[in-house]
């Protein structure tokens, strides 16, 4: 009896309502697939993604042996596809766990601290709130010229705003709590409280920011490769394949579908799970972001 | 109400002149200038001629102050990449496309979104509603240019039934048009159909039943009245959001419109046009975002601006 | 008299200093929630703090603990003035103050165990070895009437009962002299009310604890407290000991919350009459200068005035 009591932390129920949230769960196993296909690319296709094997039969439609085509330069679809998720999908995360990084303890200190820390950190949210990221990462892009890292440090710079709001409300609804100023009535620090009590207590919003966070940094990442400015060939990314699609839909269409429907996919999967999660970690948040 | 105004074109004031601080640095700071062309380089002495001609050979700051002094008097300068015009007759140029596409995408996409809301409120777990929000899902997370493939993929590629590109006869502006709706669309959809379980779950919906109001009455008298106040407000930024959205789409359907030069002007250092498009996105968004919350206000006599104990 | 505990002429103004506005123009929205407060806590005493709910008495025991900014005025402990002091200067006062609130369940961190809860002073103080400071942590629970079976529990595993007792727990493991206890029994029902009461006095007889009893029923200080400071509106408005109180109360303030209290005898009940402010404005008493002398006084004529031995009340004085 006491041992069944135990298990039913509030962890419990939101695993609960995630799992009886249908399209979360749907998404959640399918984005789980796709993370095990970009994990394990290399034994799910022989050929890696540069190799201009099959130049033979260049924009050869699929088939059996190579079920997307081969696009224009003898390369099977079908793996640059599989790569292309290992790129977009690492760039969503890194750029999430950047996003957080950042989010995180602007949140906490914009929360506890109010008044002037606030309203500077505040002002900054603002002037991103007005800027539209794409445009402001066309800038930045431009500056450091493409490539992976630059692409995570990018999209790490506007994910972080969604966290640090997230957090900086909780952080605000939790820090007039008695259980705070007990803590604090002891002698405990600023800093130790906000370790200690408030990110925990904030586990929830982080969590949700870091999940919404994913494909944000991969729609950025495809839109800034679709207009060159973003992952360089011959490093496989879906936005550059569906920019190249473009020259080739009419005739050779598997070019254009392949990429598009693996970013459409990948992109609304990891969304509603983000969705899912949410709701089920605090169904109060629901809607507000 | 008038202080909380002052406060907000303050703040506006301080993110524009942020901003073009910041956008002048790193336009500047991005290796090469505008006419280092990699194909025919220019002896020193033309280079410097010409440098010298567009003031580029002053110090950073003399020209931004410059420009900004310009700019405050409405002269945003003259674009590189054309020279025969002024940079606002460029833009007044290109716009004319972009504002078409979407405008006619937010106006078409908005309404249609509002009734799939409405329906799928009223008819929940209905099949409607489930498209719906299937609907709204897709054009809320998925990029505007893999929907703008996947239209012409359907329609021109397949069905064979419009053109996929170019500008001039109505005939092709439909997938564009259609592509720039999708967004205004999922939005209204999603922003109403929740808007509208919200209010149909307020207690005051509960007494005008028990009252014995019918349905229809309740929902066409106060729950749309009631519900109305999210839809007006995101209208404005969404319809500047159409900005961006057309460096995508124009880029998809080749369309000769503002798109092209957000990413050009990056590409070709042309700090003028790039200066002007950036600093007016952010001044729209602003207003856009200013207006929504004098409207929010107006219409919702229950907040009033400046003591927002709650935030 | 040897007083641990002293608040003088303390006071708190909530203002809005949030957005810009308020950087920009001063005219701010004020509020006063404490207006020139003092009182004192004899050691080893308990001192009944009573008023009407926003009088302002949590706004007095957080500035008392130093947990809110003092508007005006000066907090002793010990005699020592710690008004000024930094965080790292007081952490030494910490450990002799602690504070039990209202509200059990947000007195406790919902993602801490029990025993985490209750051991978190010896982490934030750097005491004893982690065995140790289980140990101490059973000890506690035990002192508090709980077992060890809670140790491993949540926060919202316990009933509200048991929760402030968790509460008193971690309060009481530095062993502090002072406590202030602001409504603590407010939430519980009559029954664990007692129950707590009863444990804060046994605490306090076993500890040599000195403790400010906050609430707002008369009826719960008079077996508890050695004197009474009744409080309106952000002010002291009567002061003495417990049963000079309930016997010979002046203030019309204090003569309604007495009303307040459930009669006994049936005969006695009448039907309650509300006082409303008018009334006791107008009705403030009033004495002849030479009967009694001012303590210290605001205006003119309506200042602290001694009526009897240790008995003060706000009053005018013609
Ligand atoms: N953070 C704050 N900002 C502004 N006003 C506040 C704040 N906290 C308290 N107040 C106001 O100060 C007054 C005194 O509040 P306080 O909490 O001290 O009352 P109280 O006597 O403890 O009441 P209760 O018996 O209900 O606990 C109230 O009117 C309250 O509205
Ligand atoms: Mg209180």
């Amino acid at each position: 009896m006491e041992n069944q009591y135990k298990i039913r932390s509030p962890f419990f129920y939101a695993v609960m309502r995630l799992i009886s949230n249908r399209a979360a769960l749907v998404s959640g196993v399918l984005l789980f697939l796709i993370v095990l296909m970009a994990i394990f690319a290399p034994l799910i296709t022989t050929t890696s993604y540069e190799e201009q094997k099959f130049l033979m039969n260049s924009l050869a439609f699929p088939s059996q042996a190579h079920w997307f085509g081969i696009d224009d330069l003898g390369r099977d679809l079908f793996s640059r596809i599989i790569y292309g998720a290992r790129v977009s999908l690492t760039i969503g995360f890194a750029a999430a766990v950047c996003s957080v990084f950042i989010g995180l303890p602007l949140g906490a200190l914009s929360g506890f601290y109010g008044g002037k820390v606030d309203w500077i950190i505040m002002r900054i949210i603002e002037v991103f709130s007005v800027v539209p990221p794409l445009i402001a990462a066309l800038l930045l892009a431009a500056l450091v010229d493409g490539g992976f890292f630059s692409i995570i440090f990018i999209a790490g710079i506007f994910g972080w705003v969604q966290v640090c709001l997230l957090v900086r409300a909780q952080v605000m609804a939790f820090k007039e709590k008695e259980f705070i100023r007990s803590s604090l009535a002891l002698g405990a620090s600023p800093m130790y409280v906000i370790f200690v009590h408030l990110i925990p207590n904030s586990i929830s919003p982080i969590i949700v920011g870091f999940v919404q966070a994913i494909p944000l940094a991969m729609m950025l990442e495809a839109g800034l490769s679709f207009l060159g400015v973003g992952i360089q060939p011959p490093l496989p990314s879906w936005g550059q394949m569906i920019n190249l699609g473009i020259n080739f839909m009419f005739f050779y269409w598997h070019m254009a579908l392949f990429p598009t429907l693996a970013l459409a996919i990948t992109v609304l999967v990891t969304t509603l799970f983000g969705d899912g999660l949410r709701d089920a970690l605090d169904p109060t948040l629901k809607g507000k972001s | 109400m008038i202080r909380y105004i002052i406060n907000r074109l303050l703040s506006i004031v301080f993110t524009f002149f942020f901003i073009s601080i910041l956008v002048f640095i790193l336009m500047h700071a991005i290796p090469g200038g505008p006419f280092d062309p990699v194909d025919m380089p220019l002896s020193d002495s033309a280079k410097a001629k010409i440098l010298k001609q567009y003031g580029l050979d002053q110090p950073l700051y003399v020209q931004y102050f410059k420009y900004m002094w310009g700019v405050l008097q409405f002269d945003f300068g003259i674009p590189y990449q054309s020279p025969g015009e002024t940079v606002l007759e460029l833009i007044g140029r290109a716009w004319v496309p972009s504002l078409i596409l979407g405008g006619s995408g937010v106006l078409i996409g908005a309404p249609i979104g509002i009734a799939l809301g409405l329906i799928a409120a009223i008819k929940r777990n209905s099949i409607i509603d489930y498209i719906t929000s299937a609907i709204s899902t897709l054009g809320l997370t998925v990029p505007v240019f893999v929907i703008s493939m996947l239209l012409i993929l359907l329609f021109s590629v397949w069905l064979e039934w419009l053109p996929a590109s170019g500008w001039g006869e109505p005939k092709k502006w439909i997938l564009p048009i259609t592509a720039y709706a999708a967004i205004p669309m999922a939005t209204y959809a999603r922003y109403t159909r929740s808007a509208i379980l919200d209010t149909l779950n307020k207690p005051f919906v509960t007494v005008l039943r028990a009252k014995g109001l019918s349905e229809r009455k309740i929902l066409f008298r106060h729950v749309i009245k009631n519900s109305a106040i999210p839809l007006v407000t995101v209208f404005l930024p969404m319809f500047i959001g159409t900005a961006t959205g057309s460096i995508f789409v124009e880029a998809m359907f080749r369309v000769p419109g503002l798109g092209a030069y957000f990413v050009s002007s990056i590409e070709n250092k042309d700090y003028p046009l790039e200066m002007s498009l950036l600093l007016m996105i952010t001044v729209m968004f602003c207003f856009a975002y200013f207006i929504a919350d004098l409207i929010y206000a107006l219409l919702n006599p229950r907040i009033r601006l400046g003591d927002k104990k709650k935030q | 008299m040897n007083k641990v505990l002293e608040l003088k002429n303390v006071s708190k103004i909530y203002s809005e200093t949030k957005n810009i506005t308020n950087f920009l123009s001063k005219n701010e929205d004020n509020f006063v929630a404490v207006d020139n407060v003092s009182f004192s806590l004899e050691s080893k005493k308990v001192l009944g703090l009573v008023g009407e709910s926003g009088s302002g008495k949590s706004t007095c025991a957080l500035m008392a603990m130093k947990l809110l900014d003092i508007t005006e005025g000066e907090i002793f402990v010990n005699n020592n003035n710690i008004t000024n002091l930094n965080l790292q200067e007081l952490k030494k006062y910490r450990k002799e103050m602690q504070i039990v609130f209202q509200d059990s369940y947000s007195s406790l961190d919902p993602m801490m165990t029990i025993s985490k809860i209750i051991i978190e002073p010896f982490i934030i103080h750097k005491l004893h070895s982690t065995n140790e400071r289980n140990e101490i942590a059973i000890d506690l629970l035990e002192k508090v009437g709980l077992n060890k079976t809670y140790t491993n529990r949540y926060p919202h595993e316990l009933s509200g009962g048991e929760r402030q007792r968790v509460s008193i727990a971690r309060a009481l493991a530095l062993k502090p002299s002072i406590l202030v206890a602001d409504e603590p029994t407010s939430a519980l029902d009559v029954c664990v009310k007692a129950q707590v009461i009863n444990l804060l006095q046994d605490l306090q007889d076993e500890m040599g604890l000195s403790i400010l009893f906050i609430s707002h029923e008369l009826n719960v200080l008079r077996s508890l407290a050695d004197n009474i400071t009744v409080m309106y509106r952000g002010r002291v408005v009567e002061e003495a000991p417990t049963e000079q109180i309930f016997a010979n109360p002046i203030h019309p303030y204090t003569k309604s919350l007495l009303d307040a209290i459930p009669k006994l005898d049936p005969s006695l009940r009448k039907r309650r009459t509300f006082i409303d402010d008018n009334y006791i404005q107008s009705n403030i008493p009033i004495f002849n200068l030479n009967d009694v002398k001012f303590v210290s006084k605001d205006h003119s004529d309506i200042g602290f005035v001694e009526v009897d031995n240790n008995h003060f009340v706000e009053a005018k004085v013609t």
